[in-house]
C-alpha cells in the first residue's frame, strides 16, 4: 500500500515549517504626568507697566468656553438646557480678569497663560509575536493645553 | 472715441464701482482716542471680544484718592471714565490689546473733562507713549 502510495506520488504527510513571523512596530506614549491649572510663565498674554507711580493696572481677558452637555434617550439639547435651567448655546463668553495693588514706578504686572501640562515620554516597540521588545524612549516631553479662562498674574 | 478706448473706459468705470461698493471683509478698526471721554462699559461694549483689555486706574496720580477699581466693592464699569486710551504698539487702530486709563465717575471734574479733551492724561501711560 506504501509503495503504491509512493508510485502514486502521495507519500507521507509531512507539515510545513512554521512561517516567519511578521515583524512590525508601534510607538506609545507612557509615563504621563497631567499638571492641572498650570501656570505657563513662557507663554506670556499681556502685561502692564506702571510709568506713575500709584496706579492699580487690571488686565482683562475674554475667551469662548465650550458648553458641553450630554444627552441621552432622545430628549434635545434645548429641553436638557432648559430643565437645567441653563443657556443651550454652545459656547459662552467667559471674562477673566487679574488685578495688581498699587504699583510703583517700574513695576510691571504680567498676566499668563493657565492651562494643564502634561509630560510624557514616548517608547518605540518592535512586535514579533508573542514578543514585544521596546527598541527606543525619548527624552522627558512635556504638552500644554492652555485653558481659554485662564490667567495668572504676577507683579515683577 | 475708438470703440476699443470706450470700452477700456467702461471696464475701468466698473471696477471702481465694484471696489467701492465692496464690504471691508476685515474687522472693524477703531480710532483708539475717540473712547476718551466715554464711560468704560461703552467703550469696551464696541471692541471685538477677543481684545484684551487693560485698565489703570488713574484715581491716586489724578484726584488723590484711593484706587478702587477691581476691587470686589467697586463700581460697575458704566461708573469709570475713560481718561486716555492707547494700544501697547503705538498703533492709532485697536489691535490685539487696549490700555486704558480711568476715573472714577464721581471724581471727574470740569478740568478733568477739559484736560481729556487735550489728552493730557496719555502722559501716565506708557501705551501712550507716556513716562509718568
Amino acid at each position: 500500500m506504501l509503495a503504491l502510495a509512493s508510485e502514486l506520488g502521495v507519500g507521507p504527510v509531512v507539515a510545513p515549517p512554521p512561517a516567519p513571523a511578521a515583524v512590525g512596530y508601534y510607538s506609545t506614549v507612557v509615563q504621563k504626568k497631567i499638571y492641572q491649572h498650570f501656570t505657563f510663565t513662557s507663554k506670556e498674554i499681556a502685561r502692564c507697566a506702571a510709568v506713575t507711580p500709584g496706579l492699580t493696572c487690571t488686565i482683562h481677558k475674554t475667551a469662548s468656553a465650550t458648553r458641553t452637555i450630554q444627552l441621552d434617550l432622545g430628549l434635545s439639547r434645548a429641553a436638557v438646557a432648559a430643565h437645567l435651567q441653563i443657556s443651550s448655546a454652545a459656547t459662552q463668553s467667559v471674562s477673566v480678569q487679574c488685578t495688581s495693588g498699587k504699583l510703583k514706578a517700574g513695576q510691571v504686572l504680567v498676566a499668563y497663560s493657565v492651562g494643564t501640562r502634561y509630560t510624557y515620554k514616548i517608547e518605540r516597540h518592535m512586535t514579533s509575536p508573542p514578543y514585544d521588545y521596546v527598541i527606543g524612549t525619548s527624552s522627558l516631553l512635556s504638552a500644554f493645553d492652555p485653558s481659554p479662562a485662564g490667567i495668572s498674574c504676577r507683579v515683577l | 472715441m475708438p470703440r476699443a478706448l470706450r470700452s477700456g473706459w467702461a471696464l475701468a468705470l466698473a471696477l471702481v464701482v465694484l471696489l467701492g461698493c465692496t464690504a471691508p471683509d476685515s474687522a472693524p478698526e477703531f480710532d483708539i482716542g475717540s473712547f476718551a471721554g466715554r464711560d468704560l462699559a461703552t467703550a469696551t461694549e464696541e471692541l471685538p471680544p477677543e481684545v484684551i483689555v487693560i485698565v489703570y486706574d488713574m484715581s491716586e496720580p489724578v484726584a488723590g484718592v484711593e484706587p478702587m477699581y477691581g476691587e470686589a466693592e467697586a463700581d460697575p464699569d458704566s461708573e469709570w471714565i475713560v481718561l486716555a486710551a492707547c494700544s501697547p504698539t503705538g498703533a492709532s487702530e485697536v489691535g490685539d490689546q487696549v490700555a486704558f486709563g480711568v476715573l472714577n465717575n464721581a471724581d471727574v471734574t470740569v478740568d478733568v473733562r477739559n484736560l481729556i479733551v487735550k489728552h493730557a492724561y496719555d502722559r501716565y501711560l506708557g501705551e501712550c507713549g507716556g513716562s509718568g
